[in-house]
Order: structure tokens, then C-alpha cells, then sequence
């Protein structure tokens, strides 16, 4: 330093001017309860260190890093560095409110972030200084939180069977279900009700108007309301559904725009549902009396799922209770 | 001097003696001032004090060495960290440097990367007081005869600043809850240096902890001394409600 004399044996300043900075760094005071966490953390977990680190370095290093990873923040618990522990903290936040308002735009994007940040978590602890140009990082980021991403979506489907989120295609006001709600749906509990809005294995279908009826609902799964049960004779009026003979409500049991104004009458075989689904209408469909029973007639092992909750909007939030499907629809 | 006292009135009172002036504000005295606020438990003022010191010769190791010892006593256990490693680059390998380091990290909980440079202190060509200070802070959690072992040396090679080393010392010995050898050393340090309101707040921790009666006094000293000492005062109101002091 051309301010600075310095011992030429031992190195120690001996003169120095005004270049030598001499006002120490201090801390900000919101750092210091985030700071005594972390030591605390370090110091209650930091003995297990060397040990499991060499495990760590030695069973492969990055992978195992990636692996550990997947639970946000574990290796750098594992590992003893607890500065970047804020960021799980973040991480947990963007993730509740991404879980709590899934349906709207603001939970997708929570979702997202929370995948980028998780994404940081696993990369930072020992992948990133072996990336060397921003391209690589970057790459590396959107990669990893591309597939977090899908991890996310796929992670409810372990834990809860026949767990699927649906944007509903259909209204049933007595349910409070409208048009663009968001619904969850989990595996069927019981056998379906009249009522009952069910989730349809959708793949399986055989709709032989070709692109003119398209189905609604995600994947394979399609969303409608069970009309007809086994062995009854549905019948679609312009005035709504008949069963048996009995006019049906239709209140209770709207029917799907598609199929308004026309007439069919369909008996369901012992394996049988009719399940009223909502269809999207790229064309002109023909005046088939065999239209409704094609697109409606569904196999019992093609209903998968039941559905439990209204997750969004959040004003209308609540479970969907077996009572409203036996009572109040009857 | 009043306004008649050069009138002829045959004034026979005598003369007081002249007056010393102010004393010189160079780097030794704040150096002093730093310390006095220090003992008397003012860290936030003994730092600014070291600071003012270092304005006025930079190349004042204790300055630098104040600092991260204030920095450490604050709670700021990452910047003194740094700011021990920056005062490293100007006085390389200095044991005192790297037993504050040494005592940064290991207050931090980093006890590797603190035993690392307290055996760096330790192998100095002439190490202090302060390296085997550090030395029983990085071995605290381990036995107690290691940390008085280590004391013990810390106290036989101090020269100048026993008072300072023994206070130390006897926190150090009071954090591993060994009460009787810390009020030994703090004792000692209220009778060299009685104006440490630092010690005698640790010596009251330690009276409270034996179940003696003098913590209530050596408290209001220490209240008397520095009113502001802020864990004096909580430590008074919370003895005042009858609970534990530390």
C-alpha cells in the first residue's frame, strides 16, 4: 500500500495515513435475534459437523448435496453454515402463501419464487462455485426450479390419494361451485351419490364427434356431477333431467350448456353413471339423439375421485360435505 | 481568578495551585478513555473512544485490538470477526489479533475455525495473556480444569494489564458457572481497580449464584458507578423481585 510503511521483517504497519479505513462495521439490529438463532443452531448442532460432513463428502459429494437438498436448508443445517437459513425462512413464507392462494395468479407466482429461492438453497451449498460463467448459473437455476416446480405439483398426489385441483367447468349453485372456481378433489370415498361431483378418468372416453365436443378439466381428468345411477333410465329434456319418469330438479342439478335444449332419453347399465360434464363446443355438433349418452355414460372405474374442497375463490373456501350431496339434493 | 483579585486591597489569601490545562486528547489518552468506559460497562462509548484513538495514530495496535473487543462485548461477533481480520492484515500474525479472533468465533459457535487461530496465537513467538484467554474460550465447553489451566497461564504471563486480564478472566470463569474461582479474580479486580463498574456487576452475578448477600451491594456500586450499565439495572430489578440474576 503506497500509504503504509511497514517492518520490512515482521510485515506490521508502522506508518499509516488516511487511507487505512478505521471505523469498524457494525450490525444492523433487525440481524440480531436471526444471528442468535443461527448460533444457537450452530452450537447445538454444530458437533454432529465433521462426521456427517465426511459422510457427505464421501458418498458423492453434489448428488448427495441435491438429494439433501430437496428438504430446503438441510444441508447447510447438516453442514453447520446457518447464515443462509433466512432464506428457508423465505422460502416457507412464499410457499404458505403460494399453498394458501393456489387458484390465483399471486399463489402461482408464490409458487414460483418459492422454487427459485428452494432451487438457490440446493445450488448455493456446493454447486455454484463449480459453475463458472453467469450463462451456466442461470441455466442451472431455471433448470432446478423447473423441476422443483414439477415436484411441487406432484408432491400432493403422494401424500394425498387421488389428490387433484380442478378449475371447475361447471355451476352448481347449490354447492356454491361456479364456473372458475378452484376445486380440490381426492379419491372417492364412497360409492357416488346423486349429486356428487365426481372426477372422471377422462382418457378412456370415446367421443366420436372428433373436434367438435372437447372435453374440460385438466390431463385426464375431467370434472361433472353424477345425474344417473346405475340401472336408471336418464332422460334430457328441454326443461332439465328426468330419472325414472320424475323430473329432477334443476337447481340442484343444472344441465351443462352443451346439452341444453336437447332431448335423449339413456339407460345406464348396472355398471353405469350418467354424469353430467361440461364439454367445449368447437363447432357445430349434429341433432344426435345418441350425443348425450356417449359423452355422459361413464364406467364405475372411471369415476376416480370425489371433490372435498372449494380452495379458491377464498371467500367461498370450505369443504364440500356428504350432507349436501344427500340432503339437500335428496 | 475573580474580577478583583488583581486590585491593590492588600489581599493576603492565598494563592491555589495553578491550574494543569486540559490534558492532551493524543491517541494514549483516548486509548485511557476507551478503557475507563469499557470498565465502567459503556462498550458503544469505548469503541467510538478506540475509533477517536485510531484517528489519531493508526498504527496503534490497542486501538485496533479495543475495537474487536468492544465489537465482541456488543454482541457483534461477525464484525469483530472481520475487523480482527482486517487488523491482521496490518499487524500480521499479532497474538492479541488473533486471539480476539479466536474469541469473535467462538462466540459465534464457529469453534473450528476459532481453534484454528488460537493455536495460531498460541505458536506465536510471544504470546500474550490474551492467546490463552482465547485458548479457555475456545475450550470452554469442554472441562472446567482446562479452562482454569488455561487462565492460570493467561494470569502468570499478564505484565502490565492484570487488572483487565483478571476481569476477563473472571467472566470467562463466571459464563462456565465456576462462581467461586471468578469472584476470586473479580475481587481482586474491584480492589485494584474500584471505578470497574463491569466488575462489579460480574462479581455480583457470582456473589448471587454462592447465595451471598453482598450481590445487592456490589450491584448498587456498580449501578453507582456507571447508572446507565443496563444489565446492571435489569439485574437489579429482576434481585429486587427475588429471582436469579444470571
Amino acid at each position: 500500500m503506497p500509504d503504509q510503511v511497514r517492518c520490512f521483517r515482521c510485515g506490521t504497519v508502522l506508518i499509516a495515513d488516511g487511507g487505512v479505513a478505521i471505523i469498524p462495521p457494525r450490525m444492523a439490529r433487525w440481524k440480531r435475534p436471526f444471528r442468535r438463532a443461527s448460533r444457537v443452531l450452530r452450537s447445538s448442532f454444530g458437533q454432529l459437523d465433521p462426521k456427517v460432513e465426511q459422510a457427505v463428502s464421501s458418498a458423492g459429494g453434489i448428488f448427495v448435496d441435491i438429494a439433501l437438498g430437496l428438504i430446503p436448508g438441510l444441508p447447510f443445517v447438516i453442514t453447520g453454515r446457518f447464515g443462509k437459513l433466512w432464506l428457508v425462512l423465505v422460502w416457507l413464507v412464499l410457499a404458505v402463501v403460494g399453498v394458501w392462494s393456489y387458484g390465483h395468479p399471486i399463489g402461482m407466482w408464490c409458487i414460483g419464487l418459492a422454487a427459485a429461492v428452494h432451487a438457490w438453497l440446493i445450488i448455493t451449498s456446493r454447486i455454484w462455485p463449480l459453475l463458472k460463467t453467469y450463462v451456466d448459473r442461470l441455466a442451472v437455476v431455471l433448470v432446478t426450479a423447473g423441476a422443483l416446480t414439477g415436484m411441487y405439483l406432484c408432491l400432493p398426489r403422494l401424500f394425498i390419494p387421488g389428490f387433484a385441483l380442478i378449475r371447475s367447468p361447471i355451476e352448481v349453485p347449490v354447492l356454491q361451485v361456479h364456473e372458475g372456481d378452484v376445486l380440490i378433489a381426492t379419491r372417492l370415498a364412497m360409492p357416488p351419490v346423486r349429486g356428487m361431483l365426481v372426477t372422471v378418468r377422462a382418457s378412456r372416453f370415446a367421443v366420436p364427434y372428433g373436434h367438435g365436443l372437447a372435453r374440460s378439466g385438466p390431463g385426464g381428468i375431467a370434472l361433472g356431477q353424477v345425474i344417473g345411477l346405475p340401472g336408471e333410465v336418464v332422460e334430457v329434456r328441454a326443461d332439465g333431467f328426468y330419472i325414472n319418469g320424475s323430473q329432477l330438479d334443476s337447481k340442484l342439478y343444472p344441465v351443462p350448456t352443451w346439452l341444453a335444449g336437447r332431448q335423449a332419453m339413456v339407460r345406464l347399465d348396472q355398471d353405469e353413471y350418467f354424469v353430467a360434464m361440461q364439454y367445449r363446443i368447437a363447432g357445430q355438433l349434429p341433432n344426435d339423439t345418441r350425443l348425450p349418452g356417449n359423452a355422459c355414460r361413464v364406467k364405475a372405474e372411471q369415476i376416480v375421485g370425489q371433490v372435498a374442497l372449494r380452495w379458491w375463490p377464498l371467500a367461498r373456501r370450505g369443504r364440500i360435505r356428504l350432507e349436501q350431496w344427500t340432503g339437500s339434493l335428496g | 481568578m475573580d474580577r478583583f483579585s488583581r486590585l491593590e486591597f492588600g489581599d493576603t489569601r492565598p494563592k491555589g495551585p495553578l491550574d494543569a490545562g486540559l490534558q492532551i486528547r493524543d491517541a494514549d489518552f483516548f486509548v485511557q478513555e476507551a478503557r475507563r468506559y469499557w470498565l465502567a460497562g459503556d462498550f458503544e462509548l469505548a469503541l467510538r473512544a478506540f475509533s477517536r484513538a485510531l484517528e489519531q495514530d493508526r498504527t496503534r495496535l490497542e486501538g485496533w485490538a479495543g475495537q474487536v473487543l468492544m465489537l465482541i462485548e456488543l454482541g457483534e461477533y461477525k464484525e469483530a470477526e472481520v475487523w480482527a481480520a482486517r487488523a491482521l492484515d496490518l499487524f500480521p500474525d499479532h497474538p492479541d489479533l488473533l486471539a480476539l479472533r479466536a474469541i469473535a468465533l467462538a462466540r459465534d459457535a464457529k469453534l473450528k475455525q476459532a481453534l484454528v487461530c488460537s493455536d495460531k496465537a498460541i505458536a506465536a513467538e510471544k504470546t500474550t495473556s490474551w492467546a490463552w484467554l482465547a485458548r479457555a474460550e475456545v475450550f470452554m465447553h469442554k472441562s472446567q480444569a482446562v479452562v482454569t489451566g488455561c487462565i492460570s497461564k493467561a494470569i502468570a504471563i499478564a505484565a502490565g494489564d492484570l487488572p483487565i486480564i483478571r476481569l476477563y478472566a473472571g467472566m470467562i470463569l463466571r459464563r462456565i458457572e465456576a462462581y467461586v474461582e471468578a469472584s476470586k479474580y473479580l475481587q481482586e479486580v474491584v480492589t485494584a481497580v474500584p471505578a470497574a463498574a463491569l466488575a462489579w456487576y460480574e462479581l455480583a452475578i457470582c456473589q448471587q449464584a454462592l447465595g451471598l448477600p453482598q450481590a445487592q451491594v456490589s450491584l448498587q456500586q456498580a449501578l453507582r458507578i456507571n447508572p446507565h450499565f443496563a444489565p446492571a439495572k435489569k439485574a437489579m430489578s429482576r434481585l429486587k423481585r427475588g429471582g436469579r440474576l444470571s
